[in-house]
């Protein structure tokens, strides 16, 4: 057979198989709205399945979203990706390199390029300092942008800081994740640093965002605001402005009127927003602050009525964010409560939907993850049997489950985590590993907190409008791709 | 400076409950304030397994301990070669190559304190000039249990008190043995009436298949530096500024 022609007649075919992917679902989507569970691996969706509704019963989504597909999550530069280029694959059809936000395959993250210290401030303010190179890599445009180009209204939700990797990676372009006074500063319209992709005419900016980390947008005191922006620029007035409404709870946002049609909502004055399990059970004043932040839920559905405002529709994302973070801890309890939180979030998005699209004929609905974590799932348990706690087997008697020294382990561990014993493992009771800040044993010991991601394929869920294009195996770079096709965009 | 010595007040509970299955004690009654010494403190861990299949596995490590009125410094010690080669990792990870954030609760000193019933705890890196600050919700990410009795006595007075006295180790002069054993767990506290802390802390199981011991030795002299306050310009973050 003649080479050349192989070659030729074996594009035509991708190229047609492509065209009829897309051609299938185009611009059937008036509104997208792309929900990013953080590290919600497999291992992760069935723990939490079991921890709410038991073995034989399905988290919400597992029923709402009909459409299901496997994902490949590495990155440029990495088997196991970091939630920075897996993120941004998603939004931008590009494999970047860990830790680069929304930028170009050959954009550098480390070395010289990390940001540094401001040191010119006592307390010194960490990260403040942006030193991405110019022409380390160029920016490369988000399913958020080109929606906004559109016409579409746009919004990013999430329960970790707003300039956290996940929400960052949908409005802003940055060499490394870590620059968050400067990915903030891409949000303010007319400031220095604004991101002007985000600009529609006379129309200018995110219109709803929401999360926390108040600190990146208001100036930094040395008393009362160590771990603010060091320029002394509070984007916070700025974009009131530019004509944002801003609230900094959930009272405030209650009582925003859902005509609103630009809206900043940061919920925390540091960090991130509280795990729901210490939102949902604190009823004091203290420690904390969940009595005044919204649930993920709450913080949807009223982005979605400010969202509809625009006739031209609206693409938005939500972040369950912290369902990373207790997985970094290898704190299975708080990882399975933030995941319950995101599903009921994710219910809540499709009944706010369907009041106005009752079929989802025009509005397209995917969940997904960024990447997996090390948590994994042990011995032959009893049906039934608690998931987070010691593993009974289903055998007669349902007898503890045991290593080979005769003592007993629980049904989630982790490959790797902080909670690995110097000398040897000892008998464990209910009591210890079902209390909210139990942390999971471990099979390779490291540092507090740095629990790693894994390296596993995620789920993928869609409902809706063009969520027909998603199945089989794919790689994360090709769910852009289905998500601008389906917006017509 | 001459240390805080001898002012430090403290309201101890007068009267305890015992309860059989967790030697946890619920605190009733009327409060009394006595003094507490500023102390310098070397603590060695030493935990012993004999596994079922005739292993013994142990361990060891050291402490330091400072403690002062409101506050508590301790510091993991560590053999020079470790020094060396955490100094040149954490260069690495915050420094030329790519790096993974990274926190490491156990080799980095840390600081406790107290002030207006509010324990805080934070963590200084010197090496990167950084002070990591750990909210509660996050205490037992780094294995603090929230307690500022436990972190200042090293073992609650209260219980350690309300423990009878043993009937195998003899007390002397201000040091007291306190026992108790509960279905093949025993517990021995070796205290120190004068210092207010304890000299041994015993566990394990009759059977011998695990066996910790905690010994504190008290310096005889108090050093005047407070490293804590050794940290002027430093950048202050959080424990979740090292979750990706």
């Amino acid at each position: 057979m003649n080479k050349q022609i192989f070659k030729a007649s074996t594009t035509a075919v991708i190229l047609a198989a492509l065209f009829a992917s897309n051609a299938y679902a185009a611009g059937v989507a008036k509104n997208v709205i792309f929900f990013l569970g953080d590290g919600m691996g497999p291992t992760v969706v069935t723990a939490s399945r079991i921890y709410q509704y038991g073995e034989h019963g399905s988290l919400k989504f597992e029923t709402l979203l009909e459409r299901t597909a496997r994902i490949k999550t590495y990155s440029n530069d990495a088997q196991t990706t970091d939630s920075a280029p897996s993120m941004g694959a998603y939004m931008t059809g590009v494999k970047a390199n860990n830790e680069v936000i929304s930028m170009s395959i050959n954009t550098i993250a480390s070395g010289a390029n990390k940001p540094s210290a401001d040191t010119t401030v006592t307390p010194n303010v960490a990260n403040a300092v942006n030193n991405c190179a110019v022409g380390n890599g160029s920016s490369v445009p988000t399913v958020l942008e080109l929606a906004k180009a559109s016409g579409k209204a746009v919004g990013a939700v999430t329960t970790t800081e707003l300039t956290h990797a996940t929400p960052a990676a949908t409005y802003a372009h940055i060499c490394n994740r870590n620059a968050a006074f400067h990915i903030a500063a891409q949000l303010a319209p007319n400031g220095a640093g604004y991101n002007t992709a985000l600009t529609k005419d006379t129309d200018l900016g995110v219109d709803v965002l929401m999360g926390g980390g108040l600190n990146h947008f208001t100036p930094y005191n040395a008393t009362t605001n160590t771990k603010g922006r060091v320029d002394a620029r509070d984007l916070t007035a700025e974009m009131a402005a530019a004509g944002y409404t801003v609230a900094l709870n959930k009272t405030a946002m209650a009582a925003v009127p859902n005509t609103t049609t630009k809206f900043l909502g940061l919920y925390s004055t540091t960090s991130h927003l509280e795990y729901e399990l210490d939102r949902a059970t604190q009823t004091t004043a203290g420690v904390g602050a969940g009595l005044t932040q919204p649930t993920l839920a709450e913080m949807t559905v009223k982005s979605i009525k400010m969202l509809s405002n625009n006739p031209n529709g609206f693409f938005l994302m939500v972040e369950g964010g912290r369902i990373d973070h207790a997985l970094h801890n290898t704190n299975a309890k708080r990882a399975l409560v933030d995941t319950i939180a995101f599903d009921d979030a994710i219910a809540a998005a499709i009944a706010e939907i369907k009041l106005t699209d009752p079929t989802l004929a025009n509005t397209l609905i995917v969940v997904t993850a960024d990447h997996d974590h090390t948590m994994t799932f042990n011995g032959y348990g009893k049906i039934g049997n608690p998931i987070l706690d010691i593993n009974r087997s289903y055998s007669a008697g349902n007898p503890e489950s045991t290593d080979k020294n005769g003592v007993n382990y629980t049904t989630l561990v982790f490959g790797n985590g902080p909670n690995r014993l110097n000398v040897a493992r000892t008998p464990l009771t209910t009591a210890t590993v079902t209390a909210d800040n139990y942390l999971q044993e471990a099979g390779v010991r490291t540092a507090a907190g740095s629990e790693t991601h894994g390296g596993g394929d995620v789920m993928l869920f869609a409902t809706g409008a063009g969520a027909q294009s998603f199945k089989g195996t794919m790689e994360n770079t090709q769910v852009f791709s289905i998500l601008k096709s389906a917006l017509g965009i | 400076m001459k240390p805080f010595i001898n002012n430090y007040k403290v309201f101890c509970t007068l009267l305890l409950v015992l309860t059989s299955s967790t030697y946890a004690l619920a605190e009733q009654g009327a409060r009394k304030q006595v003094d507490v010494p500023a102390l310098d403190l070397s603590i060695v861990y030493y935990d012993r397994a004999l596994t079922s299949d005739g292993v013994l596995r142990e361990s060891r490590y050291e402490e330091t301990m400072l403690r002062r009125p409101g506050h508590v410094w301790v510091a993991r010690v560590l053999p020079k070669w470790a020094e060396k080669t955490l100094v040149a990792h954490e260069h690495k990870e915050h420094g030329d190559e790519h790096d993974h954030k990274h926190f490491n609760h156990v080799s980095l000193p840390r600081h406790i304190s107290q002030d207006g019933g509010q324990v805080k705890v934070e963590y200084v890196d010197h090496t990167n000039k950084q002070v990591i600050n750990i909210v509660a919700t996050e205490f037992e990410n780094v294995d603090f249990d929230g307690s500022w009795i436990n972190a200042y006595y090293l073992a609650d007075p209260l219980v350690v008190l309300a423990m009878p006295l043993s009937k195998n180790k003899a007390s002397e002069g201000q040091f007291s043995w306190h026992e108790l054993e509960r279905k093949g767990i025993f517990q021995r506290v070796l205290w120190d009436a004068k210092n207010l802390i304890p000299r041994e802390i015993e566990t394990g199981r009759n059977d011998g298949s695990i066996f910790r011991k905690v010994s504190i030795k008290v310096n005889p002299t108090v050093s005047a530096k407070l490293p804590w306050l050794d940290t002027t310009g430093y950048v202050q973050k959080e424990y979740s500024d090292f979750l990706d």
